[in-house]
């Protein structure tokens, strides 16, 4: 297996929804979960094991909060098959989703202004925010110029594979 | 060496990346070394200035072709391993272990921290800066951080902390630029923890917990008390570690 292979087998990983994952071809060997992942023991009574209750001790189970609140509707049904991050709305909006799991900052350290707020101009090329997962610090740029409308997840909320992060007006 | 920089003293290495990156071309494979680090990230959090030469604190800027973001937890775990095996081949007798997700272990206590800051374009990989820091020739620490140790401690030999410098880039662009992905089982094998039993607190809970690996998403997978099996992301669990 290759990059570009490992590529598109997570990319496709994370479009479908079956909850786990497992890959074993001579050497090669590994697993992933996804949002969909049900703990077969889920419900099962901790009982002796109390100590490890695993329930709670596995947040993957449930959706994180941030993506209950986030309006997506362009998530629902079918993703196109190109990989960019903007896609137009109906009212002519464009929007900047996560290309990652992991944690949504406004700003590059707690002590430092956000990147962006509604009503700043953007420029192609522009840190709009920081997706954290694995201790990867990721800068998001912006593929479009335009004006930041709205602002949709709180910082440091945790953010799904896709999810909208920013709408921007191109003509704004 | 045109795609070795070194400096005398630098706030930090992954700073002076950036700096480069915005104000000029820099080839994949750029390595920044400096002397002295005067603002280094997760330096235990505090100002703790070690003597000239005995720390290392470097940066490497990895430039992927047509790399998308999904795969970035590889990236992390290529560059953990390239270190391990760099350790390895500084002195075969040591055994270093990658503490999940970004930090080398020696003999339990901490050798070598991971920073690595990646700039995306949409969902595509523009470039990463990783960032290096390794205790080297320290012969002791103060006692406000008895977790760390370094090669000096553990091999009784001193390094010139440029050459270690080149065996890491070494090993770490040999793995980044390595197409096939045949590697993952000698990272596993490589977890600290692995197949024994740690502490960990999840949440609220203070739990028991053997590491069977890490998931192609970057999560660690532990085996809990009970046998089920669950992954992790780094925010969702922390090592007890004494």
């Amino acid at each position: 297996m290759e990059t570009k292979e490992l590529q598109e087998l997570l990319k496709l990983i994370n479009r479908l929804e079956f909850g786990e994952f497992k890959y074993k071809q001579g050497d090669i060997e590994f697993s992933a979960r996804t949002k969909h992942y049900q703990s077969p023991r889920a419900g099962i009574p901790s009982g002796q094991f109390q100590q490890t209750s695993l329930p709670q001790a596995a947040p993957v189970l449930s959706p994180p909060p941030a993506q209950a609140q986030s309006p997506s509707p362009a998530n629902a049904g079918s993703q196109s098959e190109e990989s960019t991050a903007e896609k137009a709305t109906a009212d002519n909006l464009i929007e900047i989703r996560s290309p990652i799991v992991g944690t949504f900052y406004r700003s590059g350290s707690p002590d430092k202004p956000p990147y962006v707020k509604p009503g700043d101009a953007i420029e192609v090329g522009s840190v709009v925010c920081i997706v954290e997962a694995m201790k990867l610090f990721n800068e998001i740029e912006s593929e479009v110029s335009g004006k930041i409308v709205k602002v949709v997840v709180e910082d440091a909320s945790p953010v799904e594979y896709d999810q909208l992060l920013f709408l921007v007006d191109p003509n704004g | 060496m045109d795609y070795l920089k070194i400096y005398t003293s630098l706030d930090s290495t992954n700073k002076e990346a950036q700096r480069l990156l915005a104000t000029g071309p820099v080839s994949s494979g750029l390595t920044i070394l400096a002397r002295h680090q005067t603002a280094g990230h997760g330096q235990y959090g505090r100002t703790w200035v070690s003597a000239p030469d005995s720390h290392l604190a470097m940066s490497i800027v990895y430039k992927p072709v047509d790399f998308d973001a999904i795969a970035l937890p590889t990236i992390g775990m290529k560059v953990s391993l390239g270190i391990i095996r760099a350790l390895k081949q500084i002195d075969p007798q040591l055994m270093p272990l990658i503490k999940w997700p970004n930090d080398i272990y020696v003999n339990g206590k901490k050798l070598c921290g991971i920073l690595i800051e990646n700039v995306l374009a949409g969902s595509r990989v523009q470039h990463s800066i990783i960032g290096i820091g390794m205790n080297v020739n320290e012969s002791q620490f103060p006692s406000e951080i008895p977790n760390a140790t370094s090669l000096f401690m553990n091999t009784g030999m001193s390094y010139e902390v440029e050459k270690i410098a080149l065996i890491l880039r070494q090993h770490m662009l040999t793995l980044l630029e390595k197409n096939k992905f045949d590697w993952k089982n000698e990272y596993d094998q490589s977890l600290f923890g692995l197949e024994s039993l740690h502490a960990f607190q999840i949440g609220p809970d203070n739990v028991f917990a053997k590491a069977k690996g890490v998931s192609i998403q970057g999560h660690l997978i532990l085996e809990m008390a009970d046998g089920a099996i669950a992954h992790f992301g780094s925010h969702e669990l922390k090592w007890e570690i004494s």
